[in-house]
């Protein structure tokens, strides 16, 4: 085929389909690499270079040792752990609760069941700031709720546990998380074909072997979608430990924001940075790997 | 005779809606038992009381002598296939038909074995890995049959499990059923609204409407000896005449004499005649028959094994006829003077 064939082969309908479609996408993956691909991009090659901490200018690249940093101090690595511990931990309460809230909707509320739903998402309205201040002033040793605890005489000391530490990070995490992902459960349940349920009892299941074997499996994609939403952020969380943590709360956002914004360590906040990028990956691939992108998508 | 499902006086309301009105009925051990009736009549509100989904409102429903009142679907000796089928997407071949199995805690080399002889009485052999969105409409109807079946139920309940096939796979599923029920001897209750179905596999036909049963009988009693307009005209499209019974004959406005047979002759005053199609010959000389008229053919089907016509008697009312394919001979046309009869032994009285 003559090369001027083929050029105008490249405008004609059927040959270049293919190249139309991509021409229709594009705009979408341009959009992703300016806002996405771009800026991770950029945190990637900083994370490989060694700044000056007073002009900030490149004096070293490639390096590791922004990287290494992770491991001259035990405490950071412990951090780490520590981050990694708390997120799964308020990705299980969180997603547990919103799926108990939304089984609830789904199977036992009969009548208005898309107003009860509505009112779980209230928490929407309110700022994400607004809401860290409420919990800030209910928790704490003199805070709302031992300070009532204390003046009825419930309790004769405040309780330690509702200070501002770890827990409290916990537990206003789960709260503020935990309305958000009641929708993808929901929906997911929702979308069950109740005579599967019918028929799993018509089969010989109790109700709790037809949750294990029917209903439960068929609301994972639900359930992931839930799992991502709340993961990937908290991983990076740090306004929550910053508000309620106390000195015991912090997590690794924490250390990368003190490194990014008093230490102006923007080198060694990259790289760090990157260790929370790698974590999320290996969390969405795995999950990927267990149902697939398809399913994932459809149920959001 | 063992009876192994029996309702009594079952009633059940929706609200404001009676759905089953005053049902009773008894199904023999091994008997193909067929409820039939037309779209919305109650066919399946009756299989969800038996199986279990629904509560009759009023009546009992007792299943091997034992009132159902108080025992939930998972633990009655039942199985449904539901009209929607219901197979489990998230499973494939093999846990769909095992589900039931592995619940009851079988050894894992049994149920492969029994799930084995499922598939292979359905001619469905090496299907195990597939998924449920890879079978065809058929296919998926099979695997729903025999995922019931394999947990051996006293009674198989079958919900129009034959409703979105085209008529070519409708009857060799109907051939198959018929050999999985030689095959398995277990009782049926079979819910249709196609007569042609009923007919051909039951042992037993309850013909309903709007919630009551309208008759009980083998399929050549209800075939041929219906009792009421609705069953005569529901079980086969039939010709019925309005008239008055006087003299072994019934005098019919503008028509004159059918005569019946004498057995018919217990009813007096107002009756209905009722004439199969396929019981009436049409010529254009006809002799030797108790009732014969003259029409006008209007309409004309050739259908390969039968024509249908329908014929403008005297009287004005139309009448349906059922008669072999003529061969090369052709068929009567539209408008052609005609002649068609029947014997009195065809002519039924209904009340
Ligand atoms: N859950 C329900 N609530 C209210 N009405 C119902 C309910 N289930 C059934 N009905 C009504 O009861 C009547 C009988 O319904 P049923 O499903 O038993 O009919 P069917 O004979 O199986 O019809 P089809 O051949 O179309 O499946 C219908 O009028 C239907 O609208
Ligand atoms: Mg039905």
């Amino acid at each position: 085929m003559s090369i001027k064939k083929s050029f105008r082969n490249f405008f004609t309908a059927q040959t270049n389909s293919r190249l139309k479609d991509l021409l229709l996408v594009l705009p979408t993956y341009l959009w992703i690499i300016i806002v996405f691909f771009i800026p991770v991009f950029s945190v990637l090659i900083l994370s490989f270079a060694e700044l000056s901490p007073v002009t900030r200018t490149v004096v070293n690249f490639p390096v590791l040792s922004n990287y290494a940093k992770l491991f001259i101090r035990t405490d950071y690595a412990r951090l780490l752990l520590r981050t990694f511990f708390i997120a799964v931990t308020v990705t299980a309460s969180s997603v547990l609760f919103a799926y108990v809230v939304a089984y609830f909707i789904a199977f036992r509320v009969l009548k208005n069941k898309y107003t009860v739903l509505f009112l779980f998402q209230a928490p929407y309205f309110a700022t994400y700031m607004l809401i860290l201040l409420a919990w800030r002033l209910m928790l704490g040793s003199t805070g709302v709720i031992n300070s009532l605890l204390l003046y009825f005489g419930l309790i004769s000391e405040p309780i330690k546990l509702l200070g501002y530490n770890l827990f409290s990070v916990w537990l206003v995490l789960t709260a503020t998380w935990f309305p958000w992902l009641i929708l993808p459960i929901f929906v997911s349940l929702e979308k069950i074909d109740r005579v599967l349920l019918e028929a799993s009892d018509d089969l010989g299941a109790s109700p709790i072997t037809t949750f294990l074997k029917v209903t439960f499996p068929l609301s994972l994609p639900g359930v992931f979608v839930a799992v991502l939403f709340v993961f990937i952020p908290t991983m990076g969380e740090f306004i929550a430990p910053a508000v309620v943590g106390g000195r015991t709360g912090i997590l690794f956002g924490n250390l990368i924001y003190d490194f990014f914004l008093k230490g102006f360590r923007w080198d060694v906040a990259a790289a760090f940075t990157v260790y929370l990028l790698i974590i999320t990956f290996i969390a969405v691939f795995l999950l990927y790997r267990r149902i697939g992108f398809r399913k994932l998508m459809e149920s959001l | 005779m063992k009876i192994d499902v029996e309702l009594k006086n079952v009633t059940k309301k929706f609200g404001d809606v009676v759905a089953v009105s005053d049902v009773s009925f008894q199904v023999e051990k091994g008997q193909f038992f067929s409820l039939l009736g037309p779209s919305g009549c109650g066919k399946t509100t009756i299989l969800r009381m038996i199986s279990g989904f629904e509560k009759p409102t009023e009546g009992e429903i007792l299943i091997e002598g034992e009132p159902m009142a108080d025992v939930p679907p998972f633990k009655r000796p039942t199985n449904l296939v539901f009209q929607s089928l219901a197979l489990f997407p998230h499973l494939n071949v093999y846990e769909n038909i095992a589900f039931g199995l592995k619940i009851k805690k079988i050894p894992e080399n049994e149920i492969k074995a029994r799930v084995k002889e499922m598939l292979d009485l359905v001619r469905l052999p090496g299907y195990e890995k597939r998924k449920i969105s890879q079978l065809s409409g058929g296919e998926k109807q099979r695997i729903a049959i025999v995922r019931a079946l394999v947990n051996k139920p006293t009674v198989l309940l079958l919900d129009e499990p034959l409703g979105p096939l085209d008529l070519k796979l409708r009857e060799e599923m109907i051939v198959e059923l018929k050999r999985i029920k030689r095959e398995v001897g277990t009782t049926f209750i079979y819910v249709t609204h196609d007569q042609g179905e009923a007919l051909t596999m039951s042992d037993k036909i309850a013909v309903m409407k709007a919630g009551k049963i309208m008759q009980i009988g083998s399929p050549i009693e209800i075939y041929e000896q219906p009792n009421s307009e609705f069953v005569a005209n529901f079980i086969g499209g039939t010709n019925v005449f309005k008239g008055r019974y006087e003299n072994g004959a019934v005098e019919v406005d503008n028509l004159g004499k059918i005569t019946v047979t004498p057995e018919c002759q217990l009813s007096k005053g107002s009756v209905l005649v009722s004439i199969k199609p396929e019981k009436i010959f049409i010529g254009r000389k006809l002799n030797a028959l108790d009732n014969i008229f003259a029409g006008e053919v209007k309409e004309a089907y050739y259908q390969g094994r039968v024509v249908t016509y329908r014929v403008l008697l005297e009287n004005g009312s139309s009448i349906s006829v059922v008669a072999p394919s003529p061969g090369m001979e052709g068929i009567f046309g539209i408008g052609e003077k005609v002649k068609i009869g029947w014997n009195k032994k065809d002519s039924k009285l209904i009340t």
